[in-house]
Formats: C-alpha cells, structure tokens, sequence
C-alpha cells in the first residue's frame, strides 16, 4: 500500500523557519554530550539496594495503616520512633526515604540500637535477618509492649515477629502475624490484611 | 522497506528475555513514600547493577521506555510516547493517524517494525499497517516499552525487518486496588479510565477496566477545520495466576469500538464524480482474547505455550475490512551445558480476511486465508563468561507468497570491564509481500486520455512478487553503571534488494465499468535496491539529586535506486523523502519538592525532502503535584513552541494530511 502514490501535488505549506530554535536544541544537546563525555569518569556509582529503599517505604505505611493503643506514645513529644536493632542493613535508606516524614502528627525519627531494652521505646523495630537467632529472645524481652515488629528472616513470623517481608519475583511483599500483633494490642488495618501475601495467627485466639 | 508481512511467531524470547532485562533502575530520587503501598508492591528491586548488566549484555540496539517514563511524559496515547526512542521516526498525519519506523522506510502503511502487545502482533496483514488508534492499551497499564532497532528476527525470534516495539502490561496482581482519572483540555474534549482490580483465590488476581476518550479535529495544511476528530470506547480484563511447579498462566482480553474522520482528497473514478474529494468517518471494532502458560523451573529452563484469537473489523461509506487472527506459539528455552544457553520455538498463524470492493480500490481474491509457519533457534555461546559471548540464531519460515525463506543473525558482545561493553552483528532478513502487493487493484487518478476518451491510472499487484532482502551490518557501545551517568551509541549500515517499485505496463482501452476508458497500469515489481546507513546515541545524566537529563540523537542516511530494468524512476526517491536525516531531543525530569514532579521533553525532527516538510522542535511540558496519597493533578502543554505545525505528508498517505496544534490538558487521577 506503501506505492500508492495518488495524493495530488501542491499543498501550500506556509512554514516560518525554525531553524534557529533548531540550532539552539542541537547545540545544547552537543554540548551535553561533550559534558558527558569529559566528566564520564570522574563519576562514582555508589547505591543503596533498591529492595532496603522500598522496604523503608514500607515502613513509612505501616506506620500509617496501624492503630498503636493509646498508652503506647507515653511521655514521648510528638515523634514515632522507628528502630532497628543490631546491624542497620538500610545503611542510610532508612534516613534518606523516611526521616523527618510526619504520620498524622507525628515525626518518624530513626534509631540504631544496640541493647534489646531500648526497644520498648519504639513503635516499630525492624530486625534484620543477621539477628535471626536472636529473634525469639527479642521478641521476648518486648513482653508484649505496643511495639510493631518487623522482619525479614525466614522464621521471624514462626518466632513471634509480627510482620515479615518477603522478595517475590524481585518485588517486596509481606506476611503477617495477627495473633503476635494483637497480643500486643496493635490493630493492624483492614488493607494491610487485604495486601498480606500471607497472615498467620488469625482468629480469636488471643 | 515494505510492510513486514504478517508472520506467525509470536517468540516468548521476546517475553522471557526481557522479563530478565528490566529498564533503568528505579530512579533513586523518587520519594518512594509518595507512592501507595500497592505500588510498592510492584517495584522491582532486582539491584539497579543487576539490570543495568541484564540490559548491557544485549548486543542490539535496545532502548526501554519504562512506567516511569510514561507517567512523567503527559503523553496520552502510544505514538506520542514512542517519540522518547532515539533513532525510531514518530510522524504524526492526522489527529488519529500516525506514521512510525525506525531507520527509515517511513509512511503510513510503511512499516517495518514487528508491534507486539503482551505477545500479540498488532499489524493487520491486509496492508501490514499498526491502526495506531486502535491500539488503547491504558498507558498506566504498561510496565514498559521495548523498542529494538535493527533486524531482530533471530535474536528475538520474531520477524522484525527493521525493529520491534514490544509493549509489555503489568501482571494483574502488580494493578489491584481502584483507579479513576480523567482528563480534558483544548484538543482531548474529554478522557476517562476506570479500572479495578484483587485478588483471586490464594496466587491469583484479577483486573478489570474500561476507558473512553474524544479527541477534536486539527486543522488542515491551509487552517480549516481537518474532520479528523475521534472517538473510542475500550475496556478488557487481565487474569494471572500462579499455579503449583512454578507455572504461570495468563489470560487476557479486550474490546474496542470507535470512529475517527478524515478526508480523501481523491477517489478517482471513470463515472462522474472523477477524483471527488470525500470527507468519511472510519468506524472501527476489534476484540482479542490471549492465554499464555509459562513453566520455569529454573533460570536455565523454560516453556512458554500462548495463543491468541483476534478479531477486527474498519470500514467507511467506501471501503470495509474484516480480518480475523489466530496464532499458537511454543517455546523453550534450555540451558546445555555450563556455556550454552539455548532458545527454539515453533510456531502457527493463520489470517483470514474479507475485503470489500469499493469504487477505488479492489482485491483479487476478496476472501483469502493464508497459513504461516516458522520455526526460530539461537545459541548464546559464552566464550568467556561475563567477557565473551557469541550469539548465533535463525529463523526459518514458511509463508502463502513465496514459501520458505531463511533469516540469519550472528552477533558477539564483548565486556572488557563491568563498564564498557561492545557489540556487533551481521544479519539477513527478509520482508514478505503483503496482501496488497500480491492482489490490490488501486485506481489512483482519471485524467483525459487519448482519442477524447478518459483514462485512468491504476496499480496492480503482482501474485509473483519476490521478498524484500535486508543484509544489515550493526555495532554499538554502550558505557556506564551508574544511576549518575550512562551513555549507549550504536551504528548501522543496511543494504537493500528487491525493494517494491511501480513498474509501468502498456495503456490498453477497458470497456467495464463503462463508459469505455484507457487504463494506464503500473506493477508492483522488485526493481530498486538501497542502502541506508546511521547513528543512533542516547545518554543519561544525573546532574543533581534531584534533575535528570536524556539527551538523544539519530542521524540517518538513505540512499535507494531503481534498478537498471526499472522503468520507474520516483518511488526509490518517493520513499527515502519521507524520512528525516536528523532527529535530537532532550528531555529533562525534575522533581520539586512538595510532591511535583516537572517533566519537559524537546524533540528536533529534521526536514522531510518529499513531500516537503519543514523541520520542528515540539516541545511538551508535564507538571505533576501529588495532591494526596491517592490524588495527583498533571497539567500537560503539547506543540508548546509553534502554534501549528505540519509532521508528515508522506506520498503513500491516502487521506488530507493535518497540522499539529498546540494544545493543553489537565488530569485528575484518584485511586481508591
């Protein structure tokens, strides 16, 4: 259909010329790429992974979609204290994506603990997978205080953690414990359930 | 080149490959608590080094349009976000007709790029054309975009002469929760989405959707009113699930009805009125349904089963079209030993078409039914692990026109260091005649003839018409790791034979349809041959935290003849005048702080030889401002830099070319 030429001749085509507009666009397009090409290697790739990053983000909503009791913000000004304990594997995720973000009207601050009785003065304690053995001590020594649990090794849910976060197909999903949340009195929203690629520990058991 | 002709594979190389690649790494400035938690859900933390490897191990000319991409664009449909390709040629003709190629060969119905929508060939075989406008994939929809420049047959397994543009959507369960958004402004009288989608017993989920829009008319080359506004309805479902062994199934389906005006400057015929100047509407259908199985117990193992059936139908006051699709394709992909990674497919098409007679145009035969088999292989050798690979490939096919044909690849990639990487390739392929070139009859133009009696001039199409040939020669380079800085170069030189030329025959006297007329015929022949050569570059440039720049550039050079037994003289020149010799852009993305989002893109066009068409700069313009978690309001300005402007007038165009117009939009987008 390509040689149907039939269209007849002639249409007036009363263009003004651009050509400068064009020259401008080209030059700065060269000029970009000379840039490009002179300070290409003094460029350095440092990168936090990508799956800490989204997981801090993840965070930031779990701080959002659950109901901590009332008694659970003792004392504390305004802040939402968001913790990790022992090695921090956001290795700065966490400050860069969460920080400083407000949760109705209060403000995330971070902490990296050493000492398992600093977790009671949190409302979120993200435990990393180098602390898997420790899990069940940790979880123990919280005795069911308001403080949301988050893991990430294979048997954190098994041990009392209360939400695990799982990579499928390179995307981050998450499993929750219902019944380790309730034990401490935290009301988990209706639209994490909804998400949860799991949820364990379910119904009226206390 | 010709259209690509309407082939059966349909290569899950494609789709499995790719899944492995994915695009540019999520950008690291994007605030990710924006995002709703669903949206996390969907983003790929594969480590950003880990794809860029994925991606710089392809040795071909690849470039990823990804769905970030998309959201900070403000295009609303395909075409306008395709102009993001360094090196591919987006021309629009009118408010719902766009021309796109790459590396030349571009028109209206020319097109030599292989479209695939989640695995499914969006060409109709009649002419071998994309309907863009019936191509309504919801844009939010689209995980990413694609676009292979080059011969791709064996490497890709599919038949792309010239390229491949592979529009992949998201599984289902990466688009649960509720979506609403609607836009209007100056020329989009009115735009909705709403789409929904859960969860489906324990591993499956579901979406469903339905959209419309209203685009008003542009204006023709002397500023009247084109009669080229249109409309659409469309709406469609995806279903995926995960069953036990790691398999994977996937059924999907859509429908579309809409209509879309434009005016025919000539119908030429012997009875009065002779080359009357029509104004008509197009209303246009199609459906499709596609299931796709999957197993992949391993990296190394796969099997990918898909089948699709495609419904379509156009028509007008003066011609109809009606062509049904069915395609089968299987596909394994098997690691031999520690260095072999081997891939194989078979595959199955058959199209069935009805074309009406009309006063211009006819078909001989009206019915047809044409069956295509193909078979594709590749190799990927790694002589030296992560350093070193060898690629080799074919596919071999077997269709209605000239039976079987054979087109090879060879390609080798080389990474000397985790920066840099090299490749190079060496290819043949071919383009099969499509429909229209083995059996149209097109009158184009009544004009006094001899004897004072009327003649007409018409095209034949020749049963006994050859394949196209392609033997390409293609290299690239591609350098940087890092999110800050990225750089991808690549150069092609292509030689042509048995290019389609219009041969002329002998006037003779026709007696039917009266009254008694000369017919002056030409023949689609094979008799003009070519080389096209060019450059291809693309960067990426971090120049702060939180601005990004692309810059991009394609130089192309055509140079086609006819052959020494050619009477025909223009169609070689005809078709390289269509094509731009430059193309530059550069889009810029930033983000501000309070949750907007500022995306400008500038994309230079070079003149068009002939028909002739000034060179532009269109200029388009997005700012968008997360009002809350789930409401987000864009403002959008296109053609910002003229107020009218003309991008294609091409010689194959059958209908009045319009100019493009400045115009602007606002969206509202809710998600529930």
């Amino acid at each position: 259909m390509q040689m149907m030429s039939s269209k007849p001749a002639g249409y007036a085509v009363k263009m003004q010329s651009t050509g400068f507009v064009h020259r401008l666009c080209c030059g700065t397009i060269i000029a970009v790429l000379a840039l490009l090409v002179l300070s290409a290697e003094k460029s350095t790739g440092a990168q936090t992974t990508e799956e800490y990053r989204v997981e801090a983000a993840f965070l930031f909503h779990f701080a959002q979609l659950v109901d901590w009791p009332p008694d659970a913000q003792k004392g504390v000004d305004n802040s939402l204290l968001l913790c990790t304990i022992g090695d921090d594997p956001f290795q700065g995720a966490l400050e860069e994506t969460v920080a400083g973000k407000t949760v109705g009207n209060r403000i995330i601050h971070i902490r990296h603990l050493g000492e398992p009785q600093d977790m009671q003065a949190c409302q979120i304690v993200f435990i990393g997978k180098t602390q898997s053995k420790h899990i069940p001590m940790l979880v123990a020594s919280l005795h069911n205080a308001p403080v949301l649990t988050v893991g990430e090794a294979a048997n954190f849910l098994a041990a009392g953690g209360m939400i695990r976060f799982v990579l499928e197909e390179n995307r981050v999903r998450f499993e929750i414990n219902l019944g380790a949340a309730e034990s401490a009195r935290l009301k988990i929203g209706s639209r994490l359930l909804v998400l949860a690629e799991h949820v364990v520990g379910e119904g009226p058991g206390k | 080149m010709k259209p690509v002709p309407i082939r059966a594979v349909v290569c899950a190389l494609v789709l499995s490959e790719c899944m492995l690649l994915t695009a540019r790494a999520q950008d690291k400035q994007t605030d990710l608590t924006a995002l709703r938690i669903e949206d996390l859900m969907n983003i790929d933390v594969t480590s950003a080094s880990k794809k860029e490897q994925k991606l710089s191990q392809v040795p071909a000319a690849i470039f990823v349009i990804t769905q970030e991409d998309i959201r900070r664009s403000g295009a609303t449909n395909i075409p306008d976000l395709l102009r993001m390709a360094p090196g591919l040629d987006v021309a629009q003709v009118t408010a719902s007709i766009w021309a796109i190629s790459a590396r030349g060969f571009n028109g209206q119905y020319a097109n030599t790029l292989l479209v695939l929508i989640d695995g499914r060939s969006v060409y109709t075989p009649v002419f071998s054309g994309v309907y863009w406008d019936a191509q309504a994939v919801p844009l939010d929809s689209i995980e990413r975009i694609e676009i292979i420049r080059g011969p791709g047959a064996a490497i890709w397994g599919a038949n792309a002469v010239d390229g491949v543009i592979n529009i992949i959507t998201k599984r289902a369960r990466e688009m649960t929760g509720g979506l609403a958004s609607g836009e209007g402004g100056t020329i989009d009288y009115g735009s909705g989405l709403v789409s929904y989608g859960g969860r489906l017993g324990g591993s499956g989920a579901y979406r469903v959707f339905a959209d419309g829009l209203a685009m008003g008319q542009l204006l023709t080359f002397d500023h009247q009113g084109a009669q080229d506004d249109w409309h659409r309805a469309h709406g469609g479902f995806r279903i995926d699930t995960d069953l036990p062994r790691a398999q994977f199934l996937t059924v999907e389906g859509e429908g579309i009805r809409g209509n879309a005006g434009e005016v025919i400057p000539s119908i030429a015929s012997i009875s009065p009125p002779v080359n009357a100047t029509v104004a008509v509407r197009d209303i246009f259908s199609e459906w499709s349904v596609l299931a796709q199985w999957r197993r992949a117990p391993s990296s190394r193992s796969e099997y990918t089963l898909q089948a699709y059936f495609d419904h379509g139908n156009r028509e007008n006051v003066i011609s109809s079209v009606d062509l049904s699709t069915f395609d089968l394709d299987f596909q394994r992909h098997a690691g031999w030993g520690q260095r072999q990674d081997i891939v194989w497919g078979l595959g199955f098409r058959i199209n069935s078409d009805e074309l009406a007679t009309t006063v211009d145009t006819s078909f001989h035969p009206p019915q047809f039914t044409a069956q295509i088999y193909n078979a594709f292989l590749q190799d990927e050798i790694a002589v030296r692990p992560n350093r070193f690979y060898i690629h080799l490939g074919s596919k071999f096919e077997h269709e209605y026109y000239n039976g079987f044909n054979v087109q090879p690849t060879a390609r080798i990639s080389w990474t000397p260091s985790d920066k840099n990487m090299f490749w190079a390739s060496i290819s043949g392929a071919q383009s099969t005649p499509s429909q229209s070139d083995a059996s149209i009859r097109y009158n184009i133009y009544v004009f006094p003839g001899p004897d004072n009696l009327p003649a007409i001039a018409s095209l034949f199409g020749t049963a006994s018409v050859a394949n196209e040939r392609l033997k390409a020669i293609e290299a690239g380079y591609r350098w940087g790791r890092s999110s800050v800085l990225s750089f991808d170069a690549s150069a092609f030189f292509n030689q042509y034979r048995n290019l389609i030329s219009q041969e002329p025959g002998t006037p003779v006297l026709e007696v039917s349809p009266a009254p008694e007329h000369w017919l002056f015929p030409t023949y689609i022949s094979n008799r003009a041959h070519g080389e096209t050569h060019g450059v291809e570059l693309f960067a990426g440039v971090k120049l702060a935290n939180r601005w990004t720049l692309n810059p991009g550039y394609a130089f192309l050079a055509m140079h086609l003849h006819p052959n020494a037994d050619s009477a025909d003289l223009t169609t070689p020149a005809e078709i390289a005048g269509g094509n731009p010799q430059q193309q530059a852009q550069l889009r810029s993305q930033v983000n501000l702080p309070g949750h907007w989002q500022w995306t400008t893109s500038a994309y230079f066009v070079g003149r068009l030889p002939y028909p002739r068409i000034p060179s532009y700069t269109r200029v388009d313009t997005n700012l968008t401002w997360q009002l809350l978690e789930r409401i987000s309001l864009g403002l959008v300005g296109q053609n910002l830099l003229k107020s009218v402007h003309p991008e294609f007038s091409g010689f194959d165009i059958t209908e009045n070319p319009s100019l493009m117009r400045r115009s602007g939009y606002a969206r509202l987008t809710w998600r529930f």
